[in-house]
């Protein structure tokens, strides 16, 4: 009956706590701050922060709210996410059993390492005063107000009060900081510069440089260079992104933008029929993924290669898996090793790799139009509206008689409602059409020679080697990725100062060489990256 | 479109070197497009069984045999059948041990040592599928093949098919029985794998050299249960399992000389060999997938038959013949003594009896890239 109570007051005690933090000042030390953005965790955003506050055994049992893609990013749609009751139910099951893990048996007495207890008086001691504030910094990536300090030792007196143990306390105290909108959210505040402009304050500073760059909650010498106000110091500000950069674990936040950026959390949900491709197993769907972030890699990051040649590389990382799909040997036993292929095989290039081949084609078929317009959004940064309302599907099935995609296409096309998008995907997606529904090479389709010349703003070629010379060349395949990625780390909906903001990019990724850190470098330490919308009467009051 | 051909990276010494080589030649494409006799191409087979083509209706006059239980019962006076009938596990107990401690004790493990229990065999004239002498494939009617003189040399004859004349009256060797039904398992749950690679050895003649060699890697598995091709799969590290044969290949079609044949026949548990004396291969390659099928004809040691069909030793040392041959309908010493009747090859100069039986194997092969034991 006690525990009955306890756990009772425990649910009311978290769901106040949550919405006193929600309400709480985010920076008092500031006045004249203002919140200007609130993006929500993306699930990997999650995993990385408590592995990096916690330890990487902590485990997480639960389910995430679907994260949100807005013009072609998560990052974009975590500023327009919220939590629906039901999502915040199960980020509720996580903070408890997160925080059950975390001040459990040997391992809670090392993360507490002095004792909790409360004082004669009933008010929590310097142990647990201690553990909040601890926690509270690196979970809130700022430091607690003293508010929200003082009512998380007051969660632990409460608890004890209803028969509870200390520890029972400290873990509802530390659930009620994971279950917090402060952290589930990163709450990016601004305040006023010298020069009259707003721009984001030191700690959303920090949180902003660890996000884009390593995917997570920012580092202890991070938090202290924002305590210290050097972040909003340009030298400052240099010296923590050249450091942030030279970690290994800018490969962890490079492989999260990629994955973003080539939409990988749609494998998920990728099937393809078993009869037409017995090769799609899942252990092939895990290992084309990987092959296409080591790519990336080990080119962008490891060789500090040219992003453009991206589209010609002859090479690949393989495994025995991905073996038999691109039907080439291989020799080593285990692992991933370079594969090098042939100087005319039609194999080259990202766009020749059966992760965007197979993610970007039909469960049966492959799909010109999808691949066409995938390269269109994705490389040249040029939405491809959705089909009109009243698209006529029936053509397609007078079609399926044609033996060749290019044929049925071409008679698709021939209806002014379908032409005016497909032309600007489908000579592209038709030079990839010697790849099927998983991305393996085949030269004919329904026993028919497939043709795989095609065009990308007037410029001809064929196959997927034209392809990835013509995007190589393509004067906007640089600056729609310079856009990405700033998108990407802004994560933001609204950037301003965007056209500014974009051609000095433009111009910092060219003098670079095209390098990713290069550009990675010049969003960092951009002044125009911490700038924000003055704040309103409505933030004011 | 032709893509590569007989590409010869690293290639150096014969043929190790050739194995070692990251860049194996790049075969057949996956649409079998312009296959081309210059190609080294390697293959894992997808299905290897006996061709066991089904008793006629006049070639079990006597009708099929019985096995152990089929026996028991059959000497109950009817009145007494019933209770094993009803419990199956009563009949269990008492046909038991099914296993035996002691080898000497177990019919399988040593059929030598007990009585001929009889085994009825197809003896009459039979119109099947042999292998004659350069390769190709008849289906004449004929009379058993006898054991023919010590003198007599196996590179002349037609190989027969005289194991399916002593397994022909067994119920689990008709075409629905048991052995056809679990034949792939065995391919299919990673006990045996087993690889070709024919490596062109002059283009204008059209000869080549033949491996054919165990793996010890399962077989990958597509979503519909099938064994994928373009699979890179390492030979067997003993090098007992690695049989190589010059061959001819002329459009399309594959014929070796003849061959010592000796592939791990692992299965479950059973841990055996396959041992095929003066063998051929015949391999037909599909140019428009890329894909293999053939006969693998030859003459199967008695001993080697003796250990991997009629004793079935497992890996704990145990027989597990005596199952099997209540399974599929016969006895282990009625088995053993039809195939030294019916044996046809390799007469023993001293005795003058043959010492192996002849015996036809279907095959399937999807492409694969065979690779180096790392």
């Amino acid at each position: 009956m006690v525990m009955c109570r306890v756990k009772a007051a425990m649910a009311g005690l978290l769901c106040a706590a949550a919405v006193l933090a929600q309400g709480a000042p985010v920076s008092p030390s500031v006045e004249a701050s203002h919140v200007v953005a609130m993006k929500r965790l993306t699930q990997g955003q999650y995993r990385n922060s408590i592995a990096d506050v916690f330890g990487g055994d902590i485990e997480i049992v639960g389910r995430f709210a679907p994260d949100y893609r807005h013009e072609r990013l998560l990052a974009a749609g975590s500023a327009l996410a919220s939590l629906a009751p039901a999502d915040y139910e199960q980020y509720d099951l996580m903070a408890r059993e997160i925080a059950r893990q975390v001040l459990s048996g040997e391992q809670g007495e090392k993360n507490l390492g002095c004792e909790p207890r409360l004082t004669a008086t009933g008010t929590a001691n310097d142990c647990i005063g201690h553990f909040i504030a601890h926690y509270g910094l690196k979970l809130f990536r700022r430091p607690l107000t003293a508010t929200e300090q003082s009512q998380r030792e007051a969660v632990v007196s409460e608890v004890v009060s209803l028969g509870g143990s200390v520890n029972d306390g400290l873990q509802l105290a530390l659930a009620s900081l994971l279950v917090s909108p402060d952290f589930l959210f990163r709450i990016e505040t601004a305040q006023p510069a010298s020069n009259g402009q707003w721009q984001l304050d030191s700690y959303s500073r920090a949180a902003r440089l660890s996000y884009f760059l390593w995917n997570t909650t920012p580092d202890a010498t991070l938090l202290q260079a924002a305590h210290e106000d050097e972040l909003m110091q340009p030298a400052g500000l240099r010296r923590q992104v050249e450091r942030l950069l030279a970690s290994p674990r800018l490969e962890q936040g490079m492989r999260a933008l990629f994955t973003d950026m080539l939409a990988f959390d749609r494998f998920g949900e990728l099937s393809k029929d078993v009869a037409l491709y017995p090769a799609f197993t899942p252990a092939v769907a895990d290992a084309l993924q990987e092959q296409t972030l080591r790519t990336l890699t080990q080119h962008l990051l490891d060789a500090g290669g040219d992003y453009r040649d991206l589209f010609v590389l002859d090479w690949m990382p393989m495994n025995r898996t991905l073996g038999l799909v691109y039907a080439v040997p291989v020799p080593w036993a285990s692992g991933w090793q370079t594969y090098q292929f042939d100087s005319e095989d039609e194999r080259q290039g990202l766009l020749s790799q059966v992760s965007l081949l197979s993610l970007h084609a039909h469960a049966g078929s492959s799909s010109p139009t999808l691949r066409g317009r995938f390269i269109r959004e994705t490389f040249l940064c040029q939405p491809i509206p959705p089909p009109p309302a009243d698209v006529d599907f029936t053509l397609d099935e007078a079609f399926a008689v044609l033996p060749t995609a290019r044929e049925r296409l071409q008679r698709h096309r021939k209806e002014s409602t379908c032409a005016a998008c497909h032309h600007l995907m489908d000579p592209i997606g038709l030079t990839l059409e010697h790849y099927d529904g998983i991305g393996m090479l085949r030269l004919r389709e329904n026993g028919s020679p497939i043709n795989t010349a095609g065009e990308l703003d007037s410029v001809a070629f064929e196959g997927a080697r034209g392809l990835g010379a013509a995007l190589q060349n393509h004067r906007l395949v640089p600056a729609c990725f310079a856009d990405t990625v700033y998108r990407y780390a802004a994560s933001g909906t609204e950037i301003p100062h965007a056209r500014d903001l974009q051609a000095a990019l433009n111009e910092a990724f060219a003098a670079g060489g095209y390098q990713l850190p290069a550009l990675l470098r010049a969003i960092a330490n951009s002044q125009s990256f911490y700038a924000a919308a003055p704040a309103t009467e409505e933030d004011q009051s | 479109m032709k893509r590569v051909t007989f590409t010869r990276h690293g290639l150096g010494g014969g043929l190790a070197a050739l194995l070692c080589a990251i860049s194996l030649a790049v075969q057949a494409l996956p649409d079998g497009s312009e296959v081309s006799d210059i190609v080294q191409r390697g293959y894992v087979l997808t299905d290897f069984r006996l061709v066991t083509p089904g008793a006629g209706p006049n070639d079990c006059p006597d009708g099929f045999n019985l096995g152990y239980s089929q026996r028991f019962l059959a000497a109950l006076p009817e009145a007494e059948r019933q209770p094993y009938l009803d419990d199956p596990q009563l009949l269990q107990q008492a046909l038991a041990p099914w296993y035996y401690d002691d080898p000497e004790q177990d019919p399988c493990a040593n059929p030598a040592n007990f009585p001929d229990t009889g085994m009825l065999t197809i003896d009459g004239p039979l119109a099947m599928q042999r292998m004659e002498a350069d390769g190709s494939i008849s289906e004449t009617t004929a009379p058993p093949s006898a054991c023919p003189a010590a003198s007599a040399a196996n590179e002349a004859r037609t190989i027969d098919n005289q194991y399916w004349r002593v397994m022909g009256c067994v119920r689990g060797y008709q075409p629905t029985g048991q052995a056809a039904a679990f034949a792939n398992s065995f391919i299919t749950d990673g006990s045996m794998t087993v690889l070709l690679q024919v490596t062109p050895l002059d283009e204008d003649s059209g000869a080549v050299e033949v491996l054919l060699a165990s793996s010890q890697t399962p077989v990958t598995l597509g979503t519909n249960g099938a064994p994928l091709p373009w699979a890179s799969l390492p030979l067997a590290a003993d090098t007992r399992y690695h049989n190589r044969v010059r061959g001819q290949l002329d459009d399309g079609v594959l014929v070796t000389e003849r061959f010592d044949l000796r592939i791990i026949r692992a299965a479950q548990r059973l841990d055996s060999e396959l041992y095929l004396r003066d063998a051929m291969l015949r391999l037909e390659i599909d140019p428009d997938t890329g894909n293999a099928s053939g006969l693998l004809a030859g003459y199967w040691d008695l001993d080697s038959l003796a250990h991997s069909s009629i004793r079935i030793q497992d890996r704990t040392g145990l027989s597990s013949g005596k199952p099997a041959a209540d399974t599929h309908g016969y006895t282990c010493p009625g088995k053993y003594y039809a195939v030294k009747r019916l044996a046809d090859g390799n007469p023993d100069p001293a005795t003058g009896e043959c010492t192996s039986i002849s015996v036809l194997h279907s095959l399937q092969a999807v492409p694969a890239f065979v690779v180096a034991n790392p």
